[in-house]
């Protein structure tokens, strides 16, 4: 029973990690806390669906993933980039406009039906006495990939140092020659497109219509912050934590299901008050 | 050196007065085809008691609140399973709901709020959506399907106007009390955690008790909404659907795009969100649109965003530099 709690619960924390994981990404380098985050999940998820009606399922996935990268490029330059001095919170309010402005354009353009893309691969094994499907084996391969290949991006590329240093000190990078606002709409380029990716492959497993984004966001949202925030290793441990939480509590009342995942969580702010991982 | 000075009582009551003529005179505007305009005005004034309490916290001491949905839905289904469960009269129920709002927030407020920024924010969360998801399960709040026929408090009557003056009136006392506060010693307490909690402390403010009195405040402020949400807006029926997450995050929003820290933006921010729908779909109407309800949901974004971008700092203070430089 303990393996089946674990094994579902990774498998769904996976997705939370992938979006913390997005929340991080921008946070790290603009200091926003981006609630459009969800939303780009949505996008990847529902422009691959579309896109699989036309053309062959890999080329699809990658339309998927590059549109929602597309979506959070267009959100930093149209909406943050003129309201850049702006107070925090000013910039949490302009992300939830997006996110607005996301999903109604979302429902216009692919309707309010939910959408679901086929497996990569059908079948499934057997690990522990559990049977996990292959599709939700390739998520976590997925998930551990996009996280390893940040950590190298920002540890050894110029690009990510650079994106480091503007959260550090947005005015020295400039000093240094690093363009802030390009960096910015990196960052939300990129953390859309790992939003996408996380997206497109949850959808094989749960239908995705235009509102879906929405709840999948704040539970990243809970899982970056449960971590620490600006943490991204943080963000993951808090990602699986939350969906480890999720189908313990499912285990003992489905009903109260997210009250005793969220009670969890409250404890643990409560224990140690900065995040997991802080210092 | 220069002590701050009590302002005068007619700066003080020039807000609430202003008010109070708008209040009395705009409703009378709404008859024959505008009428429909009524319970959109009481709605509004019913979310302008929770942006006035969660303005209190936000705006002047800095606490972010992403939960106030759940004090909103305590008010609403305190009073509410008080009179259909346990068969108590009007003003007992609604008394209960408001108590149960205050003391929650109460117990809430002691153990959470001495997490900061982000880490507040997603406690508060966490109780918003314990208390709304409790409410959609539990057998006595008639779960999902809601709880039927409450009673209605009456004044002068129980047609749309006189519920509007009911509410509106009540927004007034709220915003004269909020005014009060302000401009009180124990407002400047307020700013001072907000400014720097640690300066605060050191100039003699007990910052962790000022923050649960702020709390409980805005708890028992949002939960008052709920009762008259409960009792006069909706007695024929209350479901769970308006308490959701998002409802808290709409709240927050109404704070900021009003302005942060300014009882008008409350206001503003209350109006802004409940009205732009109604104008966008009055707009398309002139335009000759039928399609434009399709659109609102754009739109209103759009403004959002376009709002926060010109006036970064919320609504009032935009339109309050834009008349100063009229005049200079």
């Amino acid at each position: 029973m303990l393996a089946l709690v674990i094994i579902n619960g990774v498998i769904i924390g996976s997705i939370y990690a992938l979006i913390s994981l997005g929340f991080n990404i921008i946070y790290n380098t603009t200091g926003v806390l981006n609630f459009a985050q969800g939303e780009f999940v949505m996008i990847g998820a529902i422009s691959a669906s579309w896109a699989s009606a036309h053309f062959s399922l890999p080329i699809a996935l990658l339309i998927g993933a590059l549109t929602a990268g597309a979506v959070g490029v267009l959100v930093d330059v149209l909406a943050i980039r003129p309201a850049r001095k702006a107070s925090a919170v000013t910039h949490i309010i302009i992300t939830i406009g997006a996110s607005i402005i996301i999903r109604s354009a979302a429902s216009l353009i692919w309707g309010t039906e939910p959408y679901q893309l086929p497996p990569l691969k059908e079948g499934s094994i057997s690990i522990a006495g559990v049977g996990i499907d292959f599709q939700q084996l390739i998520l976590i391969g997925v998930a551990a990939v996009c996280m390893l290949l940040l950590s190298l991006f920002f540890r050894y590329t110029t690009a990510g140092r650079a994106m480091k240093a503007c959260a550090s000190n947005s005015e020295a990078a400039r000093l240094c020659g690093v363009s802030v606002g390009r960096m910015s709409a990196m960052a939300f380029g990129l953390s859309a497109f790992v939003g996408g990716i996380g997206g497109i492959m949850v959808t094989p497993m749960i239908s995705m219509s235009y509102a879906s984004g929405t709840s999948l966001g704040l539970k990243g949202f809970a899982a970056a912050i449960l971590g620490g925030i600006g943490n991204p290793v943080g963000g993951v441990i808090g990602g699986l934590l939350l969906g480890v939480l999720e189908q313990y509590s499912c285990l003992h009342s489905s009903m109260y299901k997210d009250t005793i995942a969220l009670a969890v969580v409250v404890v643990i702010l409560l224990l140690r008050p900065r995040g997991l991982l802080k210092r | 050196m220069k002590f701050p000075q009590p302002i005068s009582y007619t700066r003080l009551y020039r807000g609430p007065m202003i008010l109070l003529l708008a209040i009395i005179v705009l409703p009378l505007l709404a008859r024959g085809q505008y009428s429909y305009l009524l319970p959109l005005a009481q709605l509004c004034g019913i979310w302008a008691i929770v942006v006035l309490g969660l303005t209190l916290l936000m705006g002047f001491t800095g606490q972010v609140s992403l939960g106030h949905a759940g004090w909103f839905a305590l008010g609403a289904y305190g009073a509410g399973v008080a009179s259909s469960a346990y068969h108590v009269s009007l003003w007992p129920a609604m008394f209960i709901g408001i108590a149960a709002g205050g003391l929650l927030a109460f117990i809430a407020g002691v153990s959470i709020l001495r997490l900061k920024g982000h880490h507040l924010a997603l406690a508060t969360l966490c109780i918003g959506v314990i208390i709304y998801e409790v409410i959609t399960k539990m057998e006595i709040t008639g779960g999902a399907a809601g709880l039927n026929d409450l009673p209605q408090l009456h004044f002068f009557g129980d047609s749309d106007l006189s519920k509007v003056y009911l509410i509106w009136f009540i927004v007034l006392l709220v915003m004269i009390w909020a005014t009060h506060l302000t401009e009180s010693p124990a407002g400047r307490a307020l700013r001072a955690i907000h400014g720097d909690e640690d300066a605060a402390e050191s100039l003699g403010i007990s910052v962790f008790s000022v923050k649960v009195k702020v709390f409980v405040a805005s708890g028992i402020l949002a939960s008052l909404a709920g009762v008259l949400y409960a009792f006069v807006y909706t007695p024929s029926y209350l479901g769970p659907e308006p308490f959701t997450l998002i409802f808290s995050v709409l709240l927050v929003t109404m704070v900021v795009i009003g302005g942060m820290g300014n009882i008008w933006g409350a206001l503003a921010g209350a109006a802004v969100l409940t009205g732009m729908n109604e104008v966008i779909r009055l707009v398309g109407e002139r335009l000759g649109s039928t399609q434009m309800s399709k659109y609102e949901e754009l739109i209103s974004g759009l403004i959002l965003v376009l709002i926060m971008i010109f006036s970064n700092d919320g609504l009032i203070p935009g339109l309050r530099r834009i008349f100063q430089r009229k005049r200079s």
